[in-house]
């Protein structure tokens, strides 16, 4: 059967005419019923294209002329003229090129199978009666050729439906992956010392993760391998900062503790419970080193239940060693100053701060200074830049110098060895900005 | 089926559509007459031994100041001139159409004197249309009006075809 859906184009109807004579020598037509009339059309078409030969023939030497197409809006009819026979194909639709193509082939095989049948006929077609199954191949191979894109169009939409959803598939996963990373990464925030600032999908597979990672935390790279997380997928934006997470304080400590075999340390209720035994100069230092952890808060007294051994059983228990770590920390708080907005003598927060720290080291010093029998005092020395006048300098100088000395006091450092001076200007090219400070001398006394 | 092509021939108003019109199996207009020049009708004969099918290609009626498309006699097996007994001219352009056909192709040819319904009014001698027909392979006296000779016409002609 025919298909019921219309085609773009529809072959019609064949006829093989007689070149000579206009007969009819065979016709199929597309739905199986002979028309009767096709004998007349044949001729009649003969007639016509003898007709279009002889009207429009320009001249002899180019030869016959003979019609190739006739065409209406929807309706084609196609002639190809063979030696003996034309061939003519009535087409209704759109004809595609292909069809005019097959159409030719057709009729020259029907020359190469009937080539005496043709040069012999006298009227009688019964012997071209077989070339029937010719124009009914030609009919039926161009209703393939046109009904097999058909069955070929899904293929190809298969093949792009196929191709677009593995493309899916594909993305699906990348986006999957990149999820689980995203998962995985988002327990860093336990890490102590380690802050995700943030975290999200970026590029469809990457992760972007912004820390804040204190240098004791453990390393990222080491976090991830650990765990084996790949990080090819990971774009990573770190910054330093000082974590007060008591885990991480707890590491410090430990880190400190680690030069000190003979101390150990305990945490009950998170605070560091420290016991063992030390010399005084391992005292002196690891009060030092304890005190620099940021957000410990150490305070010396929290060496009180760590023994002190025999001062004969070290030579570090030397007084000049003593003496030269006393002079060593002496030099560190020197290093020390603290700066002031333009014509100001306010202490900042920041200023206050690390004056807590000087008052706790200033007041360490002392204890190892009574050993070796001296006397600590703290010279504070305030200074200006050039702006203003000279007096105006001199007074400011002094009440910066007023001011980190109360402060100082104030924090819980004797005001008999404190001394507040005003510099007055600091008048170096090389100081800009860096004159506006208070700077620190520590002098100590023999106190026999 | 055994075809034949038919050329009918004739000058103008001779009756050849007239002839065939009762006859004849058509699907065309007569206008294709006055525009190509033909007209084609066929007619199927019963012999007692096959069937022939004639196609008739009913050419536009000729005089002598036009001519005929000599490409509609390709392939004739043979052809028909139509003469009208009641003009005389009829026959000598018949006769001069017979001429230009033989110049293209050697075919048969019948003649066919038609309007016998009518009187005879052409003056022709006996003798004078006898050497007439003589030059056709034979004739035969029609009346498209009244049907006479009109089957024979072409049962005679597709019994020699096929012969």
């Amino acid at each position: 059967m025919w298909p019921a859906k219309p085609l773009l184009f529809e072959l019609n109807k064949f006829f093989l005419i007689h070149r000579e004579t206009g007969l009819l020598l065979n016709t199929v037509s597309a739905d199986l019923n002979t028309n009767a009339d096709a004998d007349l059309i044949s001729a009649m078409l003969t007639a016509i294209n003898d007709f279009v030969s002889d009207s429009f023939a320009k001249s002899k030497e180019k030869g016959e002329q003979h019609l190739d197409v006739v065409k209406t809006d929807d309706f084609t009819l196609l002639l190809k003229p063979g030696p003996k026979a034309v061939l003519v194909a009535a087409v209704s639709g759109t004809m595609p090129q292909k069809v005019a193509d097959q159409l030719q082939l057709s009729m020259e095989e029907i020359h190469r199978l009937y080539g005496k049948e043709l040069t012999d006929f006298k009227g009688d077609a019964e012997p071209l009666a077989n070339s029937e199954q010719q124009l009914r191949d030609c009919l039926i191979s161009e209703l393939k050729a046109e009904a097999n894109p058909r069955k070929k169009r899904p293929w190809m939409a298969w093949f792009v439906v196929v191709g677009i959803a593995a493309f899916l598939v594909y993305l699906a996963v990348i986006r999957w992956q990149a999820h689980q990373l995203l998962q995985q990464v988002s327990v860093l925030n336990q890490q102590p010392g380690i802050v995700v600032t943030s975290l999200g999908l970026i590029n469809f597979s990457e992760v972007e993760l912004k820390i804040l990672r204190d240098p004791s935390a453990v390393e990222l790279a080491s976090w991830l391998k650990e765990r084996d997380i790949p990080s090819d997928k990971l774009q990573v934006i770190e910054r330093a900062y000082v974590s007060l997470d008591t885990e991480l304080l707890k590491i410090k400590v430990n880190a400190v503790l680690s030069v000190y075999p003979t101390v150990t340390v305990e945490w009950p209720h998170d605070r560091p419970v420290f016991s063992g035994e030390f010399t005084n100069v391992d005292k002196l230092r690891l009060q030092a080193e304890l005190h620099n952890i940021a957000g410990l808060g150490f305070k010396n007294i929290w060496l009180d239940g760590v023994k002190l051994a025999g001062k004969d059983a070290n030579t570090a228990d030397d007084p000049a060693v003593i003496r030269a770590i006393l002079d060593l920390n002496i030099a560190k708080l020197d290093r020390m100053s603290v700066e002031f907005e333009q014509g100001s003598s306010e202490l900042s927060e920041e200023t206050i701060s690390l004056l807590i720290d000087l008052k706790e080291q200033f007041n360490n010093l002392i204890g190892i200074a009574e050993q070796q029998e001296l006397s600590l005092g703290l010279i504070i020395m305030g200074a200006s830049d050039p702006t203003g006048s000279v007096a105006f300098n001199k007074a400011l100088s002094q009440r910066r110098a007023d001011a980190v000395q109360n402060k100082l006091q104030e924090l819980g450092i004797d005001k008999n060895r404190l001394n507040a001076i005003g510099l007055g200007v600091i008048d170096l090219k090389t100081s800009g900005d860096g004159a506006r400070k208070v700077l620190f001398n520590v002098v100590y006394f023999d106190s026999k | 089926m055994i075809q034949k092509k038919i050329c009918l021939l004739g000058a103008t108003g001779v009756g050849k559509t007239s002839l065939v019109k009762q006859y004849v199996e058509g699907i065309f207009s007569e206008k294709y007459l006055t525009t190509i020049g033909v007209k084609i009708d066929k007619k199927e004969i019963i012999l007692p031994n096959q069937s022939v099918q004639l196609m008739l290609w009913d050419i536009e009626g000729i005089d002598r100041y036009c001519g005929f498309q000599p490409k509609y006699l390709r392939g004739a097996s043979a052809y028909i001139l139509v003469a009208d007994q009641t003009r005389s001219q009829s026959l000598i352009e018949g006769f001069e159409i017979q001429q230009m056909v033989k110049a293209v192709v050697d075919i048969p040819g019948v003649l066919a004197i038609n309007k016998v319904d009518l009187d005879a009014s052409w003056h022709w001698s006996t003798n004078e249309v006898e050497e007439i027909k003589a030059n056709f392979d034979f004739t035969f006296s029609t009346s498209a009006k009244t049907g006479l000779g009109v089957e024979q016409l072409f049962s005679k002609l597709a019994s020699m075809l096929v012969d």
